[in-house]
């Protein structure tokens, strides 16, 4: 099972509709990104990321300030 | 009390760094190194936010 599959799985169950899902692809793969996103992802982060950026992502979707 | 997160990675050294770097901002963290594991997580508890490497073996 890859990451997309586990993303749809996710998604696929009403009881974890309010799990935030941030899904972690290598730079450049636009394809997996916007697969990703298509199947429930609710952001992307390329790697290398820089720790400080995945930091302000995570605190982002988890609605959290700063 | 503590959000938690779910790290599902196959890279060890990925998984290491993201621990700390989530546990150092306060979150509670779960690891899981491949699809089933992570599913098995969340059926047991599910958790704030997961943070999903897509690149995942099959």
């Amino acid at each position: 099972m890859n990451g997309f599959e586990v993303c749809q799985r996710i998604r696929a169950n009403p009881s974890w509709r309010a799990v935030k899902i941030l899904v972690l692809t290598a730079k450049g793969r636009d394809s997996e990104i916007a697969k990703g996103l298509t199947l429930g992802a609710d952001l992307y982060v390329t790697k290398p990321f820089s720790t400080k950026d995945l930091v302000a992502q995570v605190r982002q979707l988890l609605g959290e300030a700063g | 009390m503590a959000r938690r997160i779910l790290i599902v990675d196959d890279e060890p050294n990925i998984v290491i760094s993201l621990e700390f770097l989530m546990k150092r901002e306060g979150y509670e963290v779960e690891i899981a190194p491949d699809g089933e594991a992570a599913l098995k997580s969340l059926a047991g508890s599910a958790p704030d936010l997961v943070l999903l490497d897509v690149m995942l073996p099959g």
